[in-house]
């Protein structure tokens, strides 16, 4: 068996020749491995390293890019580049020019400055139908007027494919997205789950150089929008095709992607992959923005050990950290709860309070936790804040929010309002975010 | 509580005939009466001078089949369909260049097209006269051009064009085309542009993407997703263009006469109402056979889809079991 990892890389056949005399790749073909990929699994390991440089290779490269509809910019200068395989995605809330970005790559909106290169080509002036990108329409776009198979077949016919490969093509690519059989279906008899498979397997059959995605799954119910998760992730693995995902939904991000590019206000605040992210948030808007997070004010001292209100002094585990004014950041699944005072230890913290407010998750309970006798004075973070996230510490009393799994011993005596608690964590799990980096 | 007209109704059957009777009656009686008396004179016969006597012959319409007529009707017939063709040819960029504007521009844009019916038709007509005429607009413009053109020449000692010909656009075939093509244009352009307008644009985006260029996403994507309101441009188009009667009597030569002149003819200075009921029962009958076609077309249309859509259900519970 190829490993996993061998079958994730895309096939080389259709990164080289342009598209409509792309001899068919045979990676669209379920569970029939490439036989390139079949052979590079039985490499030497040096091959197989210098293999998997090239595939690291960038197939997008934006330099600069940057868009204004009139007097709204809607995307600032932006650089970043998506590397040949992988699954990519662009998270970020509402109006931060996602979109936007997205129909940059596709072809739709000319960009105002900047360049964009796409597997090495300049293809800033090129319009939309000569892109070797194909993208997946938020409201997936399937001509109402075409069976399953005409949709697939479209883009083959206008790139006048060969009929009886069309064929064989379309009915591979339907396949892909589990709708094999369904070819002379009308779309009007589809659910949206199946319209959007129709979609992603009209856009897959055409072996794009990436495949981009507008918010696919944001019109599914909670269950199938899981399950399209899943599906996504296995297709892109099966295909190698390199997937640009354009979310709002952190969850969705973290779970699929490779890598994630953070959008705020038109701005990438940062690229890394989902643990990079969550771990080590770059910005104040990106720990807030990826789960759940408690924030504290904080002022950074000469000597470098820290001094917050709410926790009191420390010595931080990031050391040169820009003097002056910073907030430090603590997820709440990294505070430990208990109704009694937990024996003191080398490097870690603890204080008192009391449950004050509880949600319901039915697996888990959010607790939020009034610190007794603890201040804090965390200004109010006004944008780009998601709704279930904490709310800030802003002036008064100090507050901390945890997590508590349900049905537990220790459930049923924390998991009650008013109850006295302590709270207890890792100073090194204290992330500091220097004030500066916090816009 | 506040409930829905619908409501109301649902609940109370006799408020809902009470509000019925006014409409009906305003229909019947001004609809389907005079329309039924005229059925009624087509079987009659003329007795002095203005009684008519229902007799049910049938010579009234053996004498609209005289060649002289039937000429007339076909003739009617070859300008109606060429006015709708070339109102869908001319309308449907219109309506594109509408539907596709930006948004400031549209209230305007679609005030322009509405704009004629908001002027008399006998004055646009007319007006259409003073442009279209051997001393109008167009021919006072191709007479300079012509002059200026031909002092060039001469200066260039080239022979001269010789003297202005003015272009005969009025009382012959161009002349009524061109103001039925004018008067129909916005019946054309209104229902193409509420089609488009409807259309989800990201439909075209889509066919771009898979690389098909603007003239096969117009033909294979814009086209057939606008099916219906092309069919009901073309009728709201056809049906009173067929009745026209200002445009040919005011633009035709003696040999452009439209059916619905010879009709009103009939009814005016010839005075024989069971004739001209007739032919103009005889423009019902097509008006109806035309729309009887066309809604036998989108009943096989729906069932041709419906039963496609069958046959894929049964071929995947076959492929299941
Ligand atoms: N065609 C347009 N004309 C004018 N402004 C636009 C246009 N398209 C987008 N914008 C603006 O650009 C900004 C970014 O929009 P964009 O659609 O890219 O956001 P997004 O990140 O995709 O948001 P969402 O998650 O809501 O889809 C917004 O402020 C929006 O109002
Ligand atoms: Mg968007």
């Amino acid at each position: 068996m190829p490993n996993p990892e061998d079958i994730a890389r895309p096939a080389r056949l259709h990164s080289e020749a342009p598209r409509g005399e792309t001899p068919r790749p045979e990676t669209l073909r379920p569970e029939t491995p490439h036989p390139e990929t079949l052979r590079s699994a039985r490499m030497r390991p040096e091959q197989r390293d210098s293999e998997r440089a090239e595939s690291a290779e960038e197939v997008i490269r934006l330099e600069g890019i940057a868009k204004s509809f009139g007097a709204v910019t809607a995307v600032h200068p932006t650089s970043f580049s998506v590397r040949r395989g992988e699954f990519f995605a662009l998270l970020g809330p509402s109006g931060c020019g996602k979109t936007t970005l997205l129909r940059i790559l596709s072809g739709f909106h000319p960009p105002t400055a900047g360049r964009l290169f796409i597997d090495g080509t300049d293809m800033t002036a090129v319009p939309a139908n000569r892109r070797p990108v194909n993208m997946v329409f938020q409201s997936y776009a399937v001509f109402p007027h075409m069976s399953v198979g005409e949709n697939v077949a479209y883009g083959l016919k206008v790139a006048k494919v060969a009929r009886s490969e069309r064929q064989q093509r379309v009915r591979e690519a339907l396949e892909l997205v589990r709708l094999g059989g369904m070819e002379s279906r009308r779309p009007a008899q589809l659910s949206g789950g199946q319209q959007q498979r129709v979609a992603l397997a009209r856009a897959l059959v055409m072996q794009p150089k990436v495949l981009l995605l507008d918010e696919p799954l944001s019109a599914l119910d909670a269950k199938l929008r899981e399950h399209m998760c899943a599906e996504l992730v296995r297709l892109q693995k099966q295909v190698g095709i390199t997937f640009l995902i354009v979310t709002h939904d952190q969850a969705e991000a973290l779970s699929m992607a490779d890598r994630i590019a953070v959008m705020n206000h038109g701005h990438l605040e940062q690229l890394d992959s989902p643990e990079t992210l969550y771990t080590f948030p770059a910005t104040r808007f990106v720990a807030d923005f990826i789960g759940r997070i408690n924030f504290f004010a904080a002022e950074v001292l000469a000597d470098g050990t820290v001094e917050a209100q709410a926790l009191g002094k420390f010595r931080p585990a990031q050391d040169s950290l820009p003097q002056g004014a910073a907030t430090a950041a603590l997820r709440p699944e990294q505070i430990v709860v208990s109704t009694t005072a937990p024996p003191k230890q080398e490097g870690r913290s603890m204080a008192r309070g009391t449950v004050s407010l509880l949600a319901y998750y039915g697996d888990y309970c959010t607790a939020e936790i009034v610190l007794e006798g603890r201040e804090d004075s965390t200004e109010g973070e006004s944008e780009g804040g998601t709704e279930d996230s904490p709310k800030d510490n802003t002036g008064g009393q100090a507050k901390m929010t945890v997590f508590i799994i349900n049905n537990t011993p220790q459930a049923r005596e924390i998991a009650r309002e008013g109850q006295a608690v302590w709270c207890s964590w890792a100073i090194r799990d204290l992330l500091l975010i220097p004030q500066a980096g916090g816009g | 509580m506040l409930e829905t007209p619908q409501e109301t109704f649902q609940a109370r059957p006799g408020l809902f005939l009470v509000s019925a009777v006014p409409p009906l009656l305003w229909l019947a009686l001004l609809f389907f009466l005079p329309l039924f008396l005229i059925w009624g004179y087509s079987f009659g016969e003329k007795r002095g001078l203005i009684d008519i006597e229902v007799v049910w012959t049938l010579q009234n319409y053996a004498d609209a089949l005289d060649p002289v007529y039937v000429k007339i009707f076909f003739r009617t017939l070859f300008y109606t369909a060429l006015t709708t063709a070339i109102c869908l040819i001319i309308g449907f960029p219109v309506a594109l260049v509408v539907a596709f504007a930006d948004e400031r521009w549209k209230p305007f844009l679609l005030l322009l097209i509405v704009l004629p019916f908001w002027t008399n038709l006998l004055i646009r007509t007319f007006a259409l006269m003073r442009i279209l005429g051997r001393k109008g607009t167009i021919n006072g413009i191709l007479e300079k051009l012509h002059g200026s053109l031909d002092a060039a020449l001469q200066f260039l000692g080239f022979a001269g064009l010789g003297t202005f010909q003015a272009v005969p656009m009025l009382f012959n075939h161009f002349g009524v085309v061109f103001g039925l093509v004018y008067v129909a244009l916005p019946f054309m352009v209104l229902p193409l542009y509420a089609a488009l307008e409807r259309l989800d644009k990201s439909h075209l985006e889509a066919s771009l993407d898979l690389g098909a260029g603007q003239i096969r996403t117009f033909l294979f994507v814009i086209v057939p997703m606008t099916a219906t309101g092309i069919v009901s441009g073309l009728i709201i188009t056809f049906i009173p263009t067929l009745g026209s009667f200002l445009t040919p009597d005011l633009l035709g030569g003696p040999d452009s006469a439209m059916i619905a002149t010879i009709i009103a003819r009939q009814f005016g200075d010839a005075n024989h109402w069971p004739f001209g009921s007739a032919i103009a029962w005889l423009l019902v009958y097509v008006t109806f056979f035309l729309l009887a076609l066309q809604a036998v077309f989108t009943a096989r249309r729906e069932s041709r889809l419906r039963q496609a859509g069958e046959r894929a259900t049964g071929q995947e519970h076959g492929a299941a079991a």
